[in-house]
This record gives C-alpha cells, structure tokens and sequence, in this order.
C-alpha cells in the first residue's frame, strides 16, 4: 500500500508523541492501515485524513478500559518531545489524557490533540476538523475548564 | 509562530504548495525550535515492517447467496427444538472462527519463524463471541499469554499488539473461547482454533 509507505513513519511519529510507547505507536498505525486495506475499493489517502484518522484510532485506545492500562504500563516519558506552544503542556500525560477522554467529549478531545501534540494552528484545526476557527476556539475552552477541573496546575 | 508537525511532515515529503512551502521556510529561518523539530523528521531513520497483509475475501456468486437463503429457509420449516440460548461450545462450528499469523519480516501469513520474528494475529470470528475469545501460545510444555485482551469479532480483525517468537520449539497459537488455564493446545479441544509455527 503506496499510502503506507509514504505516510506510515509520520504517522508513526504523531502516535508516539501522543501514546508514548513504540509498539502500540506501531500497532496503532498498522492496524488504522489493515482497516483501510479492507474497504472495498482501494484509495489513496492524503496525510491530513489519516492524521484525523489515527487522532480517532488513539483516543479509542485511550477509552477503552483494558488498553488504557496497558498504555500507562507503557508509557515510556523518554518519549514525551519538546512543546513548543506551552511548556505546561508536558504537564498533558497520558493519563491526565485518559481521565480527560472520559469527561468531555470525542470533538474536543480530537481538538485538544491536534492544538498541543500536534500543535496545529487554529485555522489549520478548523481546516482539518472542517469545522470554523470559533468552534475551535469553543472547544479548546472546554478542554481548558475540564482541564483546570481535573488537575488544577495545568493551564493550556 | 509555530510550523505543526503536520505542515513540517508535509513540507518533508515534498507536499506543501508554493505558497505554503515558502511560509514554512520563513518561519524555518526565524525560528531554531521550527528547524530542530524537522531536523528531527529527517533524521528519524525507523523503518517500518512491512505490513500484514489479510488475505481478499472471496466475492461470493448471486446464486451461491440464493442457495444459502434457500438453506435457511429450509432450516426455518424443518421442525425441531431449538435450544432457548446458544452455548459457546456448541456453537462455533468448523470454519467459523479462524486465525491468520503475519509475520512482520515476511509481511505475509506465515507457519514458521526465526528467532526474534514478530507476529500480529488476525481473527475472523462471529460477533456473538466479541469479548470471549482470547489467546494462548504454548511451547516446549509451556503456556504463555504474550497478547492480552480480547477483541471485537468480525472478519480478518487485527489483534492489539503484536507478539515475538525465539527458542527452537514449535509454538502453537490458539484463540480459545473456553478457560485457557490448561497445558497443552488439545485441552482446549474443541474450543479452540490453533495454528503451529515451526522453527526454521
């Protein structure tokens, strides 16, 4: 699959900022690839889709009960990359992650992921999200309040 | 400002238009956190295993689903008792659950390994057996549950994880729906699916 080898190393790249271990990184990648390689009809897929894609792959990963675990087990900080958009972020592990998931919903945590791990810009979120730039701005608030709520030292 | 990591990964593999590449490059020249994050791209040498490749599902004939529902229908008429709830055990019949192992070196089923191969294990099981099945490995008399949870059932569906083989014993993988706390694959008999990889 031409996409797979074309984009498979970057994507590889956001799982492990966001999963921070290697192999479920890796597992996540191959299998959002194994589930592209049963539709139907064969695409061609372009890097900002399957960043979403894979956006959606982890944090199902990071909602179910028994992978949770499993990540936390792994997460291996060596892993964690330099914020460059707020440092407090670094305060964002995975299982603040976790815990977030729970509380709000998919679109802001999908928000959430793309403003401080991939550190995308506004209009690029709202590009990607097809969405405007002030619903994502609305959603980062919400992810800010969930934030403070749950660990009071972070402030996005 | 800030390149993202998506626009420096598509500037790295060449994807960005005119406009777009030359604001990257702008913001490159001013900013050394911008460069070190693609100096990091560049230099991230991993490659990846190939990947497994599930094998096509067969495009069944019209006629072949006209007889399976003339099947059914048949079955519908013919009187009997049916059992208030299905039973595991007596429910699974030949070829409906199956296992494919694809070794990450290959890329392609496999029945044998090196030391060190790594395997992901693809299941095709029936939806009412979602969550029950798990997976168990012995080798030289030993059992060994390297793959943790379980899955949802459907067609050529991926196992989380992946696991890795060494030793020179052959190893038998099996997906079980009954209590894998046993010593050996025909314990599990006859709920269980099994495949044997041969050291090469």
């Amino acid at each position: 699959m031409d996409s797979y080898r074309r984009y498979g190393p970057a994507l590889l790249r956001k799982a492990r900022r966001l999963l921070r271990n290697e192999d479920d990184a890796l597992d996540a990648v191959q299998t959002l690839f194994l589930d592209l390689l049963q539709r139907p009809e064969p695409e061609q897929f372009e890097l900002p889709w399957l960043y979403r894609a894979l956006t959606h792959r982890c944090l199902n990963m990071m909602r179910d009960r028994k992978t949770r675990s499993r990540l936390l087990a792994r997460e291996t900080t060596a892993m964690a990359y330099p914020a460059r958009i707020a440092p407090d972020v670094q305060a964002l592990g995975l299982d603040v992650l976790c815990k977030l998931s729970d509380r709000v919903e998919e679109s802001v945590m999908e928000t959430l992921i793309y403003r401080f791990f991939d550190e995308l810009g506004l209009e690029e979120i709202a590009s990607v999200m097809n969405v405007s730039r002030k619903t994502v701005q609305n959603r980062l608030n919400r992810a800010a309040e969930a934030l403070q709520a749950l660990t009071p030292e972070v402030r996005p | 400002m800030t390149v993202s990591w998506l626009q420096l990964e598509r500037y790295a593999l060449g994807e960005l238009s005119g406009d777009e590449r030359s604001q990257v490059e702008r913001e490159l020249a001013d900013s050394s956190e911008d460069r070190a994050c693609l100096d990091a791209i560049l230099s991230d040498d991993t490659v990846l295993p190939p990947l497994p490749v599930p094998l096509r599902k067969k495009r069944t004939a019209w006629w072949a689903g006209a007889a399976a529902l003339a099947a059914a229908l048949a079955l519908m008429l013919m009187p009997r008792d049916l059992p208030s709830h299905r039973s595991v055990s007596d429910g699974v019949k030949g070829g409906e659950v199956a296992i494919t192992l694809i070794s990450e070196r290959t890329g392609a089923a496999a029945r044998s390994f090196r030391d060190g191969d790594r395997f992901k294990l693809l299941l095709t099981c029936p939806t009412w057996l979602t969550s029950r099945v798990h997976v168990v490995m012995f080798q030289d008399g030993q059992r060994y549950t390297p793959l943790s949870d379980t899955v949802e059932c459907g067609n050529q569906v991926p196992w989380p994880g992946a696991f890795s083989l060494d030793g020179s014993g052959a190893v038998d993988v099996c997906v079980t729906w009954t209590d894998a706390n046993v010593r050996a694959p025909r314990d599990l008999e006859p709920d269980a699916v099994c495949e044997r990889l041969r050291h090469e």
